[in-house]
């Protein structure tokens, strides 16, 4: 390997790269910007949007006064609910379908609760399944029913047996939740919202991978495309050098794309949370986490880089090399939005081994296991290798398939291709 | 030794042979000119002495390298000019010659003085630290021919100067190509179609048609063989001949 043609090569890379503002702007602007917008936008929408709720009081009574009291009083806490309680029947609720939760207290439903011991007063919910805050809704509603519930029994029970304890005879089992982390010890309140956390990591990975699928194609799809890329093969640069300045320049790239991806992600998740909950939450998982998955970007789009070399030097342009690699690249990305909805380490090492011949998959594991096992830096630095040893046996596939006769023969069996479904047409 | 020596060279795509046993052999300091038709085999043979294709069967051999068992060394004395060479866009016009002379020199003197003959050669003093992208057709072929011969190759490998250029462009490339050759004794090959331009710049031609070397030798004597006013006619007379023959 000869240095100075090898430093050249990068050179030309990163001098071209960087008057690339198309690429450029991917790599590097659209992280910082495009993530915590995203966050700071879903958090707000989340934070701005208010609840409706149509409370039709046909009642009048004690109790549904006391239930609407209840409501408005949980209201308080979720902030921006509206409680309308102007409805007089339900047809006029439907002719709102921004209403995203109706209560209906019929009559007779405080008569029917006072009458005995063991009344029972009937109210019907009637949330809108168009509403994305429908469910939010009907949670606040249940929880002042419950509360209304437990005052109503707690009477009847000082009425009825006067010296037992209301709160014991309601509550006959008592719970203590205590959230445990890796080891069993006990689990700080931010990492309660570990889960979640990892999920807009995991989203960040994904999106990290497209700007170095669009440098690489252009790459080497692009000199064949722009007929540079012949003139190249001729001079005393070896395939390897070429190959390796390329990725080289690709991995400079992927370094900066992997550090300004950190910093979107770290940005998202605090104006995510500062919109969705009103405060800002620590990472559980710490600068640790944040670490690793710095590191897990960095070689998350290594090998997409690697994906889209050996992709690039089988296409005949620019194009087909960008969808086929996206398309690939894509495909093998499912495991980590699949992830979302599954423990993919429980999966891949319980039921679907096969899980780890994909690369992404490794890339989410490193995450999963950091944040899981006690010795969680160990199982991550694994994976971290396993993504390592994809890209060197990536680029080894590659160099042995980047050849100036694999480039010039495929243009030939292409326009043979063509020329044979001409004949046809027009025979 | 000869400077290139092209012997019984067959090459295949697929079912379809580009090259039918093609020889000759051209001798150093000499400008050789390939002629034929498009589809005739001319770029096919110009790749394989270029060490991008492999020949089917047959030997090359450059300044008395293998083409096949010792491509780096071939290269290492060879500069190719592309039929449809492009430069980097992105790149302005000194940047594209300093990142090729970077490739051939052994430092970063030694490369300064390539791109110096480059810009001459280019005649684009004037635009040399422009971007390429603002360039005209005409003035990137130049760029793409100083990028070929800055570097002094022992031999240059031309496919189609002047293709796609207008006429003052290819009068431009060929006197460049024949200063170059007149101040540096280099041994060129180059391919065209035009005869004009062959037969003002080669000091021996080879017709090829079909795959096939139908005849070789200077412009003149392929004149008087067949009978020709001019190359075009002695190529179009050679064709037949060889149908007849055939």
């Amino acid at each position: 390997m000869n240095l100075r043609r090898l430093k050249n090569i990068i050179w030309k890379e990163l001098l071209d790269l960087s008057r690339d503002k198309r690429t450029v702007i991917a790599a590097i602007i659209v992280p910082i910007v495009f993530y915590p917008a995203l966050g700071g936008l879903i958090g707000y929408m989340f934070k701005v949007q208010p609840i409706f709720i149509a409370f039709i009081d046909y009642d009048k009574g004690q109790y549904s006064t006391e239930l609407k009291k209840a409501i408005e009083s949980y209201s308080k806490y979720l902030g921006n609910v509206r409680l309308l309680t102007n409805y007089t029947n339900l047809n006029q609720v439907l002719e709102n379908p921004n209403i995203d939760l109706t209560i209906i207290v019929p009559r007779g439903f405080s008569a029917n609760i006072s009458k005995s011991l063991d009344g029972v007063g009937m109210v019907y919910l009637k949330p809108n399944v168009v509403s994305s805050k429908a469910s939010e809704a009907q949670s606040l509603v249940e929880l002042a029913i419950n509360n209304l519930s437990n005052s109503i029994v707690e009477e009847r029970v000082k009425t009825a047996l006067p010296n037992v304890s209301s709160e014991n005879f309601l509550n006959p089992i008592r719970k203590v939740v205590e959230y445990i982390g890796p080891g069993g010890r006990t689990a700080s309140p931010e990492e309660r919202f570990l889960f979640l956390t990892l999920m807009i990591f995991i989203l960040g990975l994904y999106f990290s991978m497209h700007p170095a699928i669009a440098f690489v194609t252009d790459s080497i799809a692009g000199e064949k495309e722009r007929k540079t890329l012949e003139a190249l093969l001729v001079t005393p640069a070896s395939r390897i050098e070429i190959l390796s300045g390329k990725l080289i320049a690709s991995l400079v790239l992927s370094g900066v794309a992997a550090g300004m991806n950190t910093l979107g992600v770290f940005l998202m998740y605090a104006l995510l949370f500062g919109g969705l909950i009103g405060a800002q939450i620590p990472i559980g998982g710490g600068l640790g986490l944040i670490g690793i998955y710095a590191v897990d970007v960095f070689l998350t789009v290594t090998v997409t880089v690697s994906i889209a070399l050996l992709v690039s030097i089988v296409s005949g342009s620019v194009r087909t090399a960008h969808s086929n690699a996206t398309a690939i690249v894509t495909a093998l990305a499912l495991v980590m939005f699949a992830s979302i909805y599954g423990d993919l380490e429980k999966i891949a090492s319980q039921t679907l081994p096969l899980l780890y011949l994909l690369p992404y998959t490794h890339s989410v594991l490193t995450l999963i296991t950091f944040v899981k096992y006690e010795n969680g830096i160990i199982y991550a630095t694994r994976h971290l290798l396993a993504l390592a040893a994809y890209t060197i046996a990536l680029i080894i596939l590659g160099a042995k398939l980047f050849s100036g006769e694999r480039i010039l023969i495929a243009k030939v069996k292409k326009k043979t291709g063509r020329r044979k479904l001409k004949l046809k047409l027009f025979a | 030794m000869y400077a290139v020596e092209v012997e019984n060279l067959h090459r295949f795509y697929g079912v379809f042979e580009a090259l039918r046993g093609v020889s000759f052999k051209i001798v150093k300091g000499e400008i050789f000119g390939l002629i034929g038709p498009n589809g005739s085999g001319k770029t096919t043979t110009l790749r394989i002495i270029a060490t991008i294709l492999k020949p089917s069967s047959g030997t090359v051999r450059v300044f008395g390298y293998d083409i096949v068992k010792e491509a780096s060394k071939v290269r290492e004395v060879i500069s190719y000019l592309p039929e449809e060479a492009d430069l980097y866009k992105r790149l302005t016009g000194i940047e594209n010659l300093l990142f090729f002379a970077r490739m051939y020199s052994e430092n970063k003197e030694e490369a300064e003085e390539m791109v110096k003959f480059g810009i001459e050669i280019s005649g684009l003093q004037n635009r040399i630290y422009d971007k390429v992208e603002t360039y005209s057709k005409g003035m990137r072929r130049r760029l793409a021919l100083a990028r070929t011969l800055m570097v002094k190759p022992k031999l240059a490998i031309l496919d189609e100067p002047t293709s796609g250029l207008d006429v003052y462009a290819s009068v431009n490339v060929r006197n460049a190509i024949r200063k170059y050759v007149r101040e540096t004794r280099s041994t060129v090959l180059l391919s065209s179609h035009n005869m004009l331009e062959v037969e003002y710049l080669c000091d021996r031609v080879a017709f090829i048609s079909k795959g096939k070397i139908i005849a070789i030798d200077s412009s003149s004597k392929l004149k008087e063989k067949y009978d020709a006013s001019n190359l075009e006619e002695a190529f179009v007379k050679a064709v037949k001949y060889e149908l007849e023959k055939a």
